[in-house]
């Protein structure tokens, strides 16, 4: 089966994250499973998982019962990811919200690569738009860019003020 | 054989003609001396014979004196003579002497005339192929002159265009801070991403093509 993260999973942090809770989860799971062969009553409270690790399971398993078996394989499939997935670097002019991440990882799924991991920073500095980094390249389409290398030049601007 | 050598065996044949004469004589004269013991018998009487012998005696002597008379009027002539051909040939000598010392003359200065004519035909062309040589040099450092004034001068009006342009980006620069710097001022914190999203969306759709470049570039 593909893996496929959600769109709020973006960053290599996020997946290191989301890898974290997944293996509590894994262990948690794995000592039920446990308990529940050797018919033991008394369990422990499921550790708290986010959303996104919720519906990785849920999407994993496929609606069947989890077994072990499955969540080491989904295990083994996220270092995989975690391993082969490109990663880029958007710079923006103040922090991003979830919603414009959500949306700027969407399209970097949908256009470049499926497996896109992307990391955002903030930099006041470049007043609007974006800079991207992506291995070697840089892609920087900042309104500070677009000011410096304006077509026209400020003092003729200034002139026909 | 010359004149000159002819002339003078003629007059020693003459000179020995002369002394066998005299000799022939002397030789005579000693034998009639000896001969009276034989003229004590010769019937001619000792007053005519010594008559006889005073008249030859006398004539003797008149010929030895017409000869020598004779000899040395010869002998001034021939010395007359001598000393004329002696001027004769000397002059002649000098003149050939002379004449040939005036040609040699002639000839070293024609020799000389065409030497110092050859020399100063190869001074005329060593100073005309001299002129051409600092005439030609001359030129190429005009031309070289023009062409270094040309560069120098293209060089001087490029170096003005580029301080020129950078002038003017180091304006555009200081303008494009001080705008940046404002705005970031104004704007502050309040940048509102959420209102641009629709706006970073469409920058990457319009550079869609040069991040799949760079993404295919990378992998």
């Amino acid at each position: 089966m593909k893996l496929s993260l959600p769109d709020t999973v973006a960053s290599q942090q996020d997946l290191a994250s989301l890898i974290s809770e997944v293996h509590a989860y894994a262990k948690w799971a794995s000592h039920e499973l446990i308990k529940q062969k050797v018919s033991v009553k008394t369990g422990t409270p499921q550790p708290a998982i986010s959303a996104a690790a919720s519906q990785l399971i849920r999407d994993w398993s496929g609606g069947k019962p989890l077994t072990q078996t499955s969540i080491d394989s989904l295990l083994k499939e996220l270092d995989e990811y975690k391993k082969t997935a490109p990663s880029m670097t958007i710079t923006l002019a103040a922090v991003a919200p979830n919603e414009v991440k959500a949306k700027l990882v969407g399209w970097a799924r949908a256009n470049l690569a499926p497996n896109m991991l992307v990391s955002f920073q903030m930099n006041r500095h470049i007043l609007g738009g974006m800079v991207v980094n992506y291995g070697s390249h840089i892609f920087d389409w900042s309104f500070r860019r677009k000011l410096l290398s304006a077509e026209k030049p400020f003092h003729e601007v200034f002139v026909n003020v | 054989m010359t004149f000159l050598d002819i002339f003078l065996l003629l007059n020693a044949f003459l000179l020995g003609v002369v002394i066998v004469l005299a000799i022939q004589y002397g030789l005579a004269h000693w034998r009639n001396e000896k001969a009276p013991k034989a003229a004590d018998s010769a019937p001619v009487p000792k007053a005519v014979r010594e008559r006889i012998i005073k008249q030859a005696e006398e004539n003797f002597q008149g010929i030895v004196n017409r000869s020598a008379l004779q000899l040395q009027s010869d002998l001034g002539s021939t010395g007359t003579q001598l000393n004329k051909l002696l001027e004769k040939f000397g002059a002649e000598v000098l003149d050939d002497e002379m004449k040939l010392f005036r040609d040699n003359v002639a000839q070293i200065r024609a020799s000389t005339q065409g030497s110092l004519s050859g020399a100063e035909d190869e001074i005329t062309k060593q100073q005309t192929a001299i002129l051409q040589s600092l005439a030609t040099r001359q030129a190429d450092l005009d031309a070289k002159l023009s062409q270094k004034q040309t560069e120098l001068e293209s060089q001087l009006e490029a170096s003005f265009a580029t301080q020129k342009e950078q002038l003017t980006a180091r304006l555009n620069d200081k303008l494009s801070d001080a705008v940046n710097a404002f705005l970031l001022e104004t704007l502050g914190h309040e940048v509102d991403l959420g209102a641009q999203s629709d706006y970073l969306v469409s920058v990457l759709e319009a550079n869609k093509e040069q991040l799949i470049k760079g993404v295919v570039d990378e992998t």
